[in-house]
């Protein structure tokens, strides 16, 4: 062990002495860095716009008070009241932008049908948003391989190419454990690059060095292990120095580009998902359309889900607010099936791209890093989820006052919930085993193995 | 120590070696000669384990070298025709390093008396290689294979490049290496070294060992005409 300690600073030796080295660790340093500020700005976007929510909502109450004081129709009021949610950044989630880019961390929501308003979000600039953006996770899961690759390729095509190969054959006792140790060298030298920039994103970020945190690192490792044995199958299986490149190259390609968009295609068109805008448009329609059917049909409907209200006199007059708000919740009952679709193909979209991590490690490991950091799409839907439990809430407090035809002061508007924004602790998510990024790695230190047995003149 | 049992090799329809039987002992010198092609170097990497024979076998101090390459190899210096180093070290530091590939640790000073055993001047220790010549590297190659302290030694075509002096110098360390009883197996188009520094010397053409004699038994100039008719035969 010690004589492989004391080779292992020899390749660091080598390394120290090679320009290449520098220059890839140092471009993968600038490159975390840009990364970090820009999640760092992330996140005090987010933490900007959810402290300014408090402020937004007081003000929206401060109208409506003037509007209804000294009361108001209960209906009226829950009309123009729209209450905040939010799904709160964690730093970690500054260092793994997951789906959050994509979707709506603040949803105003108001009793009106729920599910228009799950999917609205405002896209700031849509050509930069399909560019997708710059993350630290990005960094570790692309651009570290590429480090990686480029360091290591050449591990024995170089010695090759230079004419030296056999002497150091001749003299190494085993070629694997000196490809162990020019591949662990660099390898070393890319796990510390990439340990260092998380430790600086940490402390710039103030990420707490929770367990969290730690399992967010961990999986970051157990991927670039996966990665370091696909460097040493490379660097064996090659016979020069531009086979070996050309080969790491067109491995990176495929891994990191490639395979993943072929992957999600294939997956699109396995489980296809209805836009948001869609159920949002059936929804509305099925509420307005109740506007031109009897009331008596809408109330019957709305009765077979809340039977409790059943017994309640008819509707009469042109306008009841129960009335209202019972189209708006049949609205919703009329999307539900295909709402449930809709989460149930993006899960199975998400199960079976787990399922398939040896095809794509590097989309598993982005899955692995954003449901460590909660901004997978599990951790989305767990924060629909939640506001579909609020908006629940909002309803059975409500309805009371529509049956009873009540009016509201200003002094019961604090009927209206705040939104609990934090997830109970136990659904933080574990995310994705690191065994299949492992396993991965293990298969190519075995076809590693095998390949040094080759001759190799 | 060195020894190969009717090996045989081929590359697709080329016979590289057929049947060849060698044997070097300990202390003994063994120069192959041949033209490029008669499978001398071929032969070498053999020993090395660099190339699988297609029949036969190769053996280093009793030891089978395809079933047992760790350990031939220990028992193996090698010293190609062309030395390449690594460039951003200096002498000594491309020894260590070949050292602690092949399994020794040495001090500094050890380090710097197997460089001037093997002929380089002190003060080109601590220069880059990449300042070298192709004399000073061959030095170093020497040097590696000296700090390997192994039993037997391959080289292949050692002195090419090599200005007489150092060339003289060459010859007088394998001379002390026979004395310390290493076996050394030597492939060189160079007849006049082979009838100075060795104890035997083969004749190989086309795969095969078809001359084997004493060097103290012929004298320079019927070397060479035994060499040069046996090119013609």
């Amino acid at each position: 062990m010690k004589a492989f300690l004391r080779l292992l600073l020899w390749e660091a030796r080598h390394l120290q002495r090679s320009g290449p080295a520098w220059l890839v660790c140092g471009g993968l340093l600038a490159a975390s860095l840009l990364a970090t500020w820009a999640g760092g700005r992330n996140l005090a976007r987010h933490r900007g716009e959810v402290a300014a929510l408090a402020a937004q909502y007081a003000t929206q109450m401060e109208t409506i008070t003037r509007e209804f004081s000294p009361q108001g129709e209960a209906g009226y009021v829950a009309y123009y009241t729209f209450i905040p949610t939010h799904w709160p950044m964690s730093p970690l989630a500054a260092l793994t932008t997951g789906v959050r880019d994509v979707v709506p961390s603040v949803i105003w929501v108001r009793m009106l049908g729920l599910e228009g308003q799950l999917y609205e979000a405002d896209l700031g600039n849509p050509a930069l948003q399909a560019l997708g953006g710059l993350d630290l996770a990005f960094v570790f899961c692309a651009l570290a391989p590429l480090a990686l690759l480029v360091l290591g390729h050449d591990a024995f095509t170089r010695d090759r190419d230079l004419g030296r190969f056999t002497l150091v054959a001749a003299q190494a006792g085993g070629l694997g454990r000196l490809l162990a140790a020019r591949i662990g060298a660099r390898a070393l030298l890319v796990v510390g690059t990439v340990t260092l920039a998380f430790a600086g994103a940490c402390a710039w970020l103030h990420v707490s060095p929770d367990g969290r945190a730690a399992r967010w690192l961990l999986a970051v490792w157990a991927y670039l292990a996966c990665w370091t044995s696909l460097a040493a199958c490379i660097a064996v299986v090659a016979r020069s120095v531009a086979g070996s490149l050309a080969l790491a190259l067109t491995t990176w390609v495929a891994s990191v580009i490639l395979v993943p968009a072929l992957l999600n295609l294939a997956l699109t068109a396995a489980f296809p998902v209805p836009e948001g805008l869609a159920l949002t448009v059936h929804q509305r329609q099925e509420s307005h359309a109740a506007w031109d059917r009897p009331r008596a049909e809408t109330m019957e409907k709305f009765f077979v889900h809340h039977p409790e209200w059943a017994g309640t006199p008819p509707v009469e007059g042109r306008f009841a607010w129960r009335w209202y708000y019972a189209m708006q919740e049949m609205g919703d009952q009329s999307v539900a099936a295909q709402s449930q679709a809709y989460r149930h193909n993006l899960r199975s979209r998400q199960a079976v791209m787990t399922r398939l991590a040896w095809l794509a490690p590097v989309a598993y490991a982005q899955l692995a890093l954003s449901a460590r950091a909660g901004t997978d799409l599990d951790a989305h839907l767990d924060y629909l989820d939640r506001v579909r439990a609020f908006h629940g809430e909002l309803r059975r407090r409500f309805y009371p006052l529509f049956f009873a035809e009540a009016s509201i002061t200003p002094a019961q508007f604090d009927l209206f919930p705040p939104f609990p924004a934090e997830p109970p602790a136990a659904a933080a998510p574990s995310g994705p085993s690191l065994w299949p990024l492992l396993a991965i790695g293990a298969l190519a230190f075995g076809a590693t193995r095998l390949l040094l047995r080759r001759r190799f003149l | 120590m060195l020894t190969a049992q009717k090996l045989h090799k081929r590359y697709g329809e080329n016979i590289a070696l057929h049947a060849l039987d060698l044997a070097v002992a300990p202390g003994e010198l063994y120069a192959l000669l041949g033209p490029n092609g008669a499978g001398k170097t071929t032969t070498i990497n053999c020993f090395l384990g660099f190339l699988s024979p297609d029949g036969g076998s190769v053996a280093i101090d009793g030891l089978d070298v395809a079933a047992h390459g760790l350990e031939t190899k220990r028992r193996l210096a090698y010293i190609p025709e062309q030395v390449n180093l690594y460039g951003h070290f200096s002498g000594v530091e491309n020894l260590a390093y070949f050292a602690e590939l092949g399994g020794h640790r040495y001090e500094d000073a050890q380090l710097r008396a197997f460089l001037i055993d093997a002929g380089l001047q002190a003060e080109a220790h601590d220069r880059r290689v990449s300042g070298y010549s192709k004399g000073m590297r061959q030095k170093v190659g020497i040097a590696i294979a000296l700090a390997k302290q192994a039993k037997a030694l391959l080289l292949d075509e050692p002195t090419s490049g090599l200005d007489p002096s150092a060339s003289h110098e060459f010859s007088q360390l394998l001379r002390k290496l026979r004395e310390r009883g290493v076996a050394i197996l030597m492939a060189t188009h160079d007849l006049f070294r082979a009838k100075e520094d060795a104890t035997r010397v083969g004749i190989m053409r086309h795969g095969k060992l078809v001359r084997e004699l004493t060097a103290a038994e012929i004298s320079h100039t019927d070397l060479e005409k035994l060499y040069l008719e046996t090119m013609r035969a």
